[in-house]
């Protein structure tokens, strides 16, 4: 049975079920309404952004479901930032719709988009300087000239090699 | 007259009382009463005392309308100012929700403005956490900065959330020569910095090298704590220096001396206390048992060893380690296994996972010549499918009946041999694949399952009491998957013996099942839950 949602921007899509349960938010929203063809309304959500939300969705429609079971420390000690291929090429979007793929997925409660969303953002982060790094993503610096002379410190080990 | 309260004048009177007509000091009355009618002194004593009590209540009653005036006007004073006060904090209560609109709608506008300016600003702190986390990687030298250094240097909000975060700091590494004698130096404020901000949570320490002059400093900041490390990582250089061991507490002990021949007794206290050990030559037991030991993982890749080597390094474990129960064994021995006529049977209570390549086995459950009886064993990771080829060896197959998960990874020339070695497992429930070409496999499991002149009691079917699959990276087609599962369900069907049906599959990176053939996965795996259930 198809779900009817309706983004921030009033547009209705029509999903299958099984493809819009990968949402534990409408998962749980629909287990609550139970057999109903209501829309659910998605206010914190624009159409382009739910338009890609739901590709992911429909991919990944036969993944097993998280379990919600916290990694133990050896698991976490293994992280790992590879990304699949298909996954790769989905996320290559500019930053903003990015950083809107990322919000999203937190609110909807998609965790392995939300994982890709924050795997990719620290791929982009990986291997370069705080200088580059605000560059990359448009960051004032706006320490302190403490915080600064603290920063400087901290740093001089790299000049004791 | 009103009635007159004869009481004592002590008395104070209980009700409130009437008034008298007469006017006047009640005093004289009597003096002119007694006067006039020649009262008795006794009488008139009374009369006086009545008359005195007569002027209390007055007094009191006087007194009484006084106080109720006055407070009656206070309760009007009270009031106005109460009405007044409540009018303030309804005004002071609108005033505040106007501010915190304010407050709000001033945030929403920072956040907009961040977000024009950086998308990232936009990101709440739980996710940027995140977003650490994943860009941090547990650094076990110092060549290139710290990733935490790296992220407290970006902006104030990013210093806060890392500084903050104690598993960012989790990793503190002792770097090769950098150290005074006895003073700070940069590299020693760097490590006291790790410490103090990973706060020894699970933390981990690498020594690359101790310093040959024995850095106080470094030794009392690693004294500091009596928390024992998470792991403290030993590579080969550090083992051959003069490390002070004595500091050094750890859960989990990464040893890999170089040289086979280093003295392995120093470090004899660390691995004692430890619960988890790697390293790449076996440990000196001594005669005490390690009681702290649960997982030992030896990978010797030095080929000094022999078949025998092996054989009483494996005794010395079952022995020395009686709460062990994750074992490891990878070794790259020399010469070729030799199937003992009469192995020696070890007992071990605890045991419940073994990892080792097919080629350490010689029999069912015996590894190096050695019959494992170990009652608590639930899995088995071969960690390699390779094994010397010798012509009897068909019954180096049969190696082991009790283990419930069985784990390996398929490679390249290693089809036949996967297919074969799972006929001789007839208790594993739980089947993890983790990578490889599965694809040969699975259609050998679904083909042999489809020989229904097949003798069981001579060729018995491939894992028969299996229901639960984990897959993963592999090329596995969902036409094969399906094949397998039916197979199955008609064996079921057929009421073949102890065979059980699919239940469960886990799956990961497999393109070759589709969507529309999961659909179809899910549906089969109802199927076999309810034929399973008739059975039982």
């Amino acid at each position: 049975m198809p779900v009817l949602l309706v983004t921030s921007d009033n547009e209705q899509f029509r999903v299958e079920k099984v493809v819009a349960q990968r949402s534990v938010l409408i998962k749980n929203m629909l287990e609550d309404v139970g057999e109903s063809d209501q829309p659910i309304p998605l206010p914190n959500v624009t159409a382009p952004v739910l338009k890609k939300v739901l590709e992911y969705c429909d991919h990944h429609q036969t993944d097993p479901l998280p379990t919600g079971d916290e990694p133990s420390a050896d698991e976490s000690r293994k992280r790992t930032t590879d990304i699949s291929e298909w996954d790769q090429k989905f996320i290559t979007v500019d930053q903003e719709m990015l950083f809107e793929i990322i919000l999203a997925a937190n609110y909807l409660d998609i965790k392995p988009l939300l994982d890709v969303g924050c795997k990719t953002v620290a791929n982009m982060i990986k291997g370069k300087s705080p200088e580059e790094i605000r560059k990359l993503f448009n960051i004032v610096n706006d320490f302190t000239p403490e915080e600064e002379a603290q920063i400087k410190k901290e740093n001089e080990w790299a000049e004791d090699r | 007259m009103g009635a007159i309260n004869l009481l004592d004048s002590t008395t104070t009177p209980t009700t409130t009382p009437t008034t008298t007509p007469s006017a006047g000091p009640d005093n004289k009355y009597v003096v002119s009463m007694s006067a006039k009618f020649g009262l008795h002194s006794e009488i008139r004593l009374v009369l006086e005392r009545t008359s005195a009590a007569l002027e209390q209540m007055r007094a009191l009653k006087e007194s009484f309308t006084t106080q109720q005036q006055k407070a009656e006007a206070e309760i009007r004073t009270l009031e106005l100012q109460l009405k007044e006060t409540k009018h303030e904090l309804s005004k002071i209560i609108r005033n505040g929700q106007t501010i915190s609109q304010t407050i709000l709608q001033m945030e929403t506008t920072i956040n907009d403005l961040r977000g024009t300016l950086s998308p990232i600003g936009t990101l709440p702190n739980e996710i940027l956490a995140q977003i650490f986390e994943e860009v941090y990687f547990p650094e076990h030298s110092l060549d290139e900065t710290p990733v935490p250094l790296v992220l407290s240097s970006v902006c104030s909000r990013w210093r806060s959330l890392v500084i903050a975060d104690p598993s960012l700091w989790e990793w503190v590494v002792i770097p090769t020569q950098r150290f005074g004698a006895n003073q700070s130096t940069p590299n020693a404020e760097l490590i006291r910095l790790f410490i103090e901000r990973g706060r020894r949570s699970e933390q981990s320490l690498t020594i690359e090298d101790w310093p040959t002059n024995g850095s106080s400093y470094i030794k009392t900041l690693l004294k500091s704590d009596n928390t024992p490390w998470y792991e403290v990582f030993l590579p080969s250089k550090a083992v051959e220096g003069e490390v002070d061991l004595d500091v050094l507490r750890a859960t989990n002990v990464t040893l890999c001396p170089e040289h086979p021949s280093t003295a392995m007794a120093p470090f004899g206290p660390l691995l004692r206390q430890a619960n988890g050990i790697y390293m790449n030559n076996f440990p000196h037991w001594g005669n005490l048992p390690w009681i702290s030991l649960q997982t030992l993982e030896l990978q010797i890749i030095d080929p000094g060893y022999s078949y025998e080597d092996s054989r009483n390094g494996l005794i010395s474990i079952l022995r020395s380690a009686p709460y062990l129960t994750q074992l490891t064994l990878n070794i790259k021995f020399s010469g070729t296994p030799v199937q003992p006529t009469e192995p020696l049977s070890v007992t071990h209570s605890k045991l419940e996972e073994i990892s080792a390549p097919l080629g350490h086995f010689t029999g069912n459950g015996i590894l190096f010549g050695i019959q494992l009886d170990v009652p608590a064993l639930t899995c088995i990771e071969l960690l390699s499918l390779k094994r010397p080829k010798e012509p009897e060896q068909d019954n180096f197959y049969r190696i082991w009946t009790i283990p419930r998960d069985l784990t390996f990874s398929i490679h390249d020339d290693d089809v036949t041999e996967a297919a074969e070695l799972v006929r001789w497992y007839p208790s594993v429930h739980t089947l993890v694949i983790e990578e490889g070409k599965t694809e040969g496999f699975f259609i050998f499991m679904y083909t042999l399952l489809d020989q229904y002149e097949i003798d069981t009691s001579t060729s018995p079917l491939p894992l028969p009491n299996l229901t639960t699959l984990y897959i993963q990276d592999t090329d596995l087609r969902g036409k094969t998957l399906l094949a397998l599962i039916d197979a199955r369900i008609r064996h079921v069907r057929n009421n073949t013996p102890g065979i059980r049906a699919l239940t469960s599959i886990e799956m990961y990176e497999t393109p070759g099942v589709t969507p529309e053939d999961w659909k179809l996965v899910l549906e089969k795996l109802d199927e076999g839950r309810l034929l399973n259930s008739q059975i039982e």
